[in-house]
């Protein structure tokens, strides 16, 4: 049968509204997880029929031989645990234990690749209500997954992006509307564009970002290698996510984007760094790009002192601010440079505070100059993240330098402003990005700043202090001011007997 | 002060018999700006509270509904009907390719009452407190206040003679320049205060 074309849209209108079977019920939160997972399932489900059909094309007569074709697929799918089998049976009782049943088979299938990634998820759970109703809820989910809008077979679909945008949709619109508990899975698209292409990331390079939350920024960083190198899919991305719904969402996201290249770790990233080489140390990267979790709390300050990956050696950050955890541990996990090779680069986002915060996190900001491994400091507009309105700044580390100087971009002040967040354009982006690359001082928005200079200011960072956006004011003549305000003065005289007229004319005087 | 005003002939009379009330064109959505577009649209923020209208800020779009646009004249009044304020406006000159957003009405002196109506007396009118009472007390919405135009259309409106209307009406647009007139003779002390304030610093 012939599909009609896809259409990003309509993919996403459709899974939006597959939302609403689960809105009044449960909370955004919760039931992302479900949709999100769905989503999954419906994809690699079409994806593994779509293949079978293929097949007994070619071997109608040998379902032996199609058997053995599947089992070299990137997913495998047992028996009886695709979506449409789950889809056939919805009218009966059981559909939650079905669906996880079908959850844990797939899992189970798939050896180390998918492991663990639905135990987070049970469709069986009394958040849904009591039976009956958890079983119409499921019913109605299966429905609206099964319509043909959201056939998603690679042979109508093309390409993987569709399915993969449709779940950026979906999770920019969770994090949109579920407030600030959703801040901590989504960078603003425009935040990681603009650190995928500063960090410019090369073929065969290593990537990492220690907060990965969803992996939007891990996945604009292979873009940005496949749009730079030809489609070349050479390079590898790593991550860790405490979180562990998120963790499952970003592994899925991975797969659903075709980056089957990766590792994403579940786990705390300052507590228990997972990403670790055979003998136990850090694993080291060539690019180290995060958006971690603004000034956390309880962070892991309590064993910071005995780390046994010294990461805190310039100093432990206060108790309740993780911002300089996060900036340490990255830069302990930065390839060394060397003649022929840059070396890691790392680029991550930070509160303010950050710049100029003093006690501890000043003397590790002070360490981190002194070794000349800060390169450049980018300030951003405010309104630009979910869930906060204050401005944040990019701080990008080299491990090798081309000078001990220090770049300052002030970008506040360039966005399109909207309704509740502001914008990057591609115009402004662009801007920031040319200005860090000729590394040179801009009147009024970029300034090269010496050691000196950072040391004359005590090492304090505020943009404000070494990017003077102060606009002068025209000097003004006080002679001017004075005749001018003689001159008002007389309007308003003539004025005054101009009405008095009218006044008079009326009746009133 | 006059011990007793003088009593102008006027009779009462309700806003639609006077002018014809067109609600402001169908945009579907917010309007969105759009540098390359064809029209320009006023909207509640280009009125102000005195009730001018700033017409340099105005924002350049696309027509997105199917009816046609009215395009703005001079004489015209505009109405806001929605959001706290509910000011009328006066158009001073013809403005082509200029229409209003949905959240504003379209008020046209009748043809019958041409030459006997001031506009510009009727804006000054429905911007007082006896009319804008009225509408207080008949504005609907709980968050989002709204004059519906049945309310709008029976708005009570006194008409005294042209001439009367006339004087009101230079009245009105004299006070309009009194209020920047005033404004700028703030801005100016604030200038000379900023030049003293330089002067100091620069000086020490």
């Amino acid at each position: 049968m012939p599909h009609s074309p896809i259409n990003q849209q309509e993919i996403n209108n459709t899974v939006w509204k597959a939302c609403d079977t689960f809105r009044g019920t449960v909370d955004p939160s919760i039931y992302k997880d479900f949709i999100l997972t769905m989503l999954f399932l419906k994809y690699i489900s079409d994806m593994h029929q779509d293949k079978v059909d293929e097949l007994s094309k070619q071997f109608g007569d040998n379902p032996a031989m199609i058997e053995a074709m599947m089992a070299s697929q990137s997913f495998k799918i047992p028996t009886g645990s695709t979506f449409w089998d789950l889809y056939e049976h919805r009218h009966e009782a059981g559909n939650g234990s079905r669906i996880d049943q079908a959850l844990h088979a797939i899992e189970e299938a798939n050896g180390t690749k998918l492991k663990n990634v639905f135990q987070g998820i049970s469709f069986n759970t009394d958040k849904l209500g009591e039976e009956k109703q958890k079983n119409d809820i499921l019913r109605h989910l299966l429905e609206d997954f099964g319509k043909e809008t959201l056939n998603l077979r690679p042979s109508r679909v093309g390409s993987l992006d569709v399915i993969g945008n449709a779940y950026e949709y979906l999770i920019k619109h969770f994090a949109a509307g579920s407030g600030k508990s959703a801040g901590e899975f989504y960078t603003p698209p425009e935040v990681s564009d603009l650190l995928s292409i500063l960090l410019e990331p090369e073929e065969g390079d290593q990537i990492c970002d220690p907060a990965c939350g969803s992996g939007s920024l891990l996945m604009k960083c292979g873009k940005q290698v496949q749009k730079n190198y030809n489609g070349s899919k050479k390079y590898a991305l790593f991550g860790q996510e405490a979180i562990g719904s998120t963790w499952s969402l970003a592994k899925m996201n991975m797969f659903l984007h075709g980056e089957d290249n990766h590792r994403i770790e579940w786990g705390d990233t300052i507590r228990n760094p997972k990403l670790q080489d055979g003998n136990g140390g850090l694993l080291h990267f060539d690019v180290v790009t995060a958006n971690p979790p603004f000034s956390l709390d309880k962070w892991g300050h309590e064993d910071a002192g005995n780390d046994p990956f010294a990461r805190f050696r310039r100093g432990i950050p206060p108790k309740t601010k993780g911002d300089y955890a996060f900036i340490s541990h990255m830069i302990e996990t930065l390839k060394p440079g060397s003649s022929s090779k840059q070396g890691g680069r790392m680029g991550v986002v930070v509160p303010h505070g950050v710049l100029f915060r003093a006690s501890s996190e000043g003397k590790i900001r002070k360490q981190l100059i002194d070794e000349n491994l800060l390169d450049t400091v980018i300030g951003l507009p405010e309104k630009l993240f979910f869930g906060t309105g204050i401005p944040a700044a990019i701080l990008i580390f080299r491990k090798r330098k081309t000078d001990d100087k220090v770049l300052f971009i002030d970008a506040s002040r360039e966005f399109q402003s909207g309704k509740n967040q502001n914008l990057l354009t591609t115009d402004n982006i662009q801007k920031i990005v040319d200005t860090y690359q000729n590394r040179q001082t801009v009147d009024k928005y970029a300034y090269l700043a010496t050691l000196e200079e950072i040391q004359e200011n005590d090492y304090n960072l505020n943009i404000p202090r070494y990017v003077d956006t102060f606009e002068e004011e025209e000097e003004i003549d006080l002679m001017v001011v004075r005749s001018e305000r003689l001159a008002l003065q007389n309007e308003l005289a003539n004025l005054e007997a101009e009405m008095a007229g009218y006044l008079k004319e009326l009746g009133y005087e | 002060m006059p011990k007793k005003a003088k009593a102008h002939a006027s009779r009462q009379i309700t806003l639609s018999e006077l002018v014809t009330i067109q609600a402001g064109y169908p945009f579907r959505g917010s309007i969105q700006e759009n540098p390359d577009g064809d029209v320009k649209a006023v909207q509640p923020r280009d009125i102000s509270d005195l009730g001018e209208l700033s017409a340099d800020k105005l924002i350049t779009t696309n027509l997105t509904g199917k009816r046609k646009a009215d395009w703005l004249q001079q004489g015209d009044i505009l109405f806001i009907s929605k959001g706290i304020r509910h000011f009328a406006c006066y158009v001073p000159e013809d403005m082509p390719e200029t229409t209003l957003a949905p959240s504003l009405f379209l008020l046209r002196v009748k043809p019958e009452y041409q030459g006997q109506l001031n506009p510009e007396f009727l804006t000054w009118q429905i911007n007082q407190a006896p009319v804008q009472r009225y509408f207080d007390n008949s504005a609907e919405g709980s968050r989002q206040l709204n004059i519906r135009k049945p309310i709008l259309a029976a708005a009570p409106i006194a008409v005294p003679d042209i001439e009367t209307q006339n004087t009101i009406a230079r009245l009105y647009a004299a006070s309009l320049r009194e209020n920047a007139l005033l404004h700028r003779l703030i801005h100016n002390r604030q200038q000379q205060l900023n030049a003293i304030a330089n002067d100091l610093i620069s000086h020490s």
